[in-house]
């Protein structure tokens, strides 16, 4: 019997044959996030050697626009919405992989998308880790790229690319009843938390909620594209995970890229204020409301390592929910 | 006093040359919080009427002038007095809130 890698490979391997026409050699698995599984090949393209990267996620049944609940609304990402959010990106001249093919392998289960392989590594875990050069310079770059798409794509109402109308419900109503709807869910799987004060933190932070005028084009927790180290300085090379890509709250997107870090024990630093400052104002309300999006995310991440996933193994996930627990502890005091 | 509906036309005239102090409510139909603000700026009004006026740019129909006073979200206030910014608030705001800074103005 194929293991998972093996049957992988088998499937990418014949995905890119199928779409491209090319005969691949497998090189590397680059599975390193939280959704899907990411490939690199090597395929000869007019007698010259060429990377692929080809993903593979779930295939999952999407919900009619109607029936999407509140958490599906505002922290959650659709394969429908890929090509739409991968056209507007080149449409702008925003840098990204260029796409080859993308669809359904209904019989292995799979939505599939076959790209460049771009040069660099992921900025997230580069910003993650500690011992990466210059990550001051990095911080700066993602900062001017960040805030120069939350400045050139933006529209009156949140949701997915392709989508032609605003939801019925406010965005207000929508926060409000997700977070409810992820406390409701870490509540029943974390006693702890249930002596917490996060309802009365919730209800202070929605009181002095406001509207955003725009909804920003962006990666739904922050940040997400490879960059490139050399000559002692950083370039982004292009923005990944494009179906990730959707009109959003800039005031969340902003609180995920600290939170992300803030769970490594990092701090974002004023470099990347100072970069996306350069294109973009930073919501007047956002220090506000910082901690409410900042918990969203806590609490939505603290119900992988109860569910499991392959990125937490077994003997770390008491200590990864006792720092969830601890970190939402800290935020619900600001 | 009567709320003023400010535009950029009216908004030197009325807001920026006013001799009153002026609490600019920034706001829009579909927004709730707004609604909620509605009836305390209305209850302000009156309590401070003669030493205070309230003018509401409409950012639907303003959109230059609220991205010219930097508005992002929306309810914004911003106190004018002798032509500046002398106070800003996001969110839906009390009126003992309001009362009191309007008076750390005199």
């Amino acid at each position: 019997m194929l293991s998972i890698l093996d049957s992988h490979i088998e499937l990418v391997k014949d995905l890119v044959q199928t779409n491209l026409g090319i005969t691949p050699k497998f090189l590397e698995d680059r599975s390193t996030g939280y959704s899907g599984n990411v490939y690199v090949v090597e395929g000869l393209v007019e007698g010259k050697s060429k990377n692929f990267v080809v993903k593979l996620t779930p295939l999952e049944e999407e919900p009619a626009l109607d029936l999407e609940s509140a958490s599906c609304r505002v922290y959650s990402t659709k394969f429908s919405n890929l090509t739409p959010a991968y056209r507007l990106l080149v449409e702008k001249g925003f840098p990204v992989a260029k796409m080859y093919a993308a669809g359904d392998s209904l019989e292995t289960g799979y939505h599939y998308q076959i790209t460049d392989c771009l040069e660099g590594i992921s900025v997230r875990e580069a910003l993650e880790n500690r011992s990466t050069p210059h990550s001051h310079i990095l911080h700066e770059v993602t900062g001017e790229l960040f805030g120069l798409l939350h400045s050139k794509i933006t529209r009156k109402f949140d949701g997915w690319v392709s989508q032609e109308k605003p939801y019925p419900l406010p965005w207000k109503s929508a926060v409000e009843e997700a977070i409810n709807e992820q406390l409701d869910s870490c509540l029943k799987l974390n006693s702890v938390l249930r002596k917490l004060p996060i309802k009365p933190f919730i209800s202070r932070k929605l009181n002095a909620w406001s509207e955003p005028l725009n909804f920003v084009l962006s990666d739904i927790d922050g940040f997400q594209a490879m960059a490139r180290y050399k000559d002692n300085a950083w370039k982004i090379t292009g923005l990944i995970d494009i179906e990730d890509y959707k009109f959003c709250d800039q005031r969340m997107v902003l609180a995920g890229y600290e939170v992300a870090l803030r769970y490594e024990g990092l701090k974002v630093p004023p470099e990347f204020w100072r970069g996306y400052t350069k294109h973009n104002q930073i919501d007047t309300n956002y220090d506000n409301l910082k901690s409410l999006f900042e918990l969203y995310y806590l609490l939505s991440w603290l119900q992988i390592p109860y569910k499991g996933h392959e990125r937490i193994v077994s003997n770390q996930v008491q200590s990864t929910i006792k720092k969830f627990e601890q970190l939402i502890s800290d935020v619900i005091k600001e | 006093m009567e709320e003023i509906t400010l535009t950029k036309d009216n908004f030197e005239e009325q807001v920026l040359k006013a001799d009153l102090p002026v609490l600019v409510d920034f706001w829009a139909t579909w927004c709730g919080p707004c609604q909620m603000q509605n009836p305390i700026l209305e209850e302000l009004a009156k309590e401070m009427d003669g030493k205070l006026v309230i003018g509401k740019v409409n950012v639907d129909a303003n959109q230059e002038l609220a991205g010219s006073y930097g508005v992002m979200s929306i309810p914004t206030l911003k106190l004018f007095h002798k032509g500046q910014v002398a106070g800003e608030w996001i969110g839906v705001q009390s009126k003992d809130k309001l009362i009191e800074e309007v008076n750390k103005l005199n």
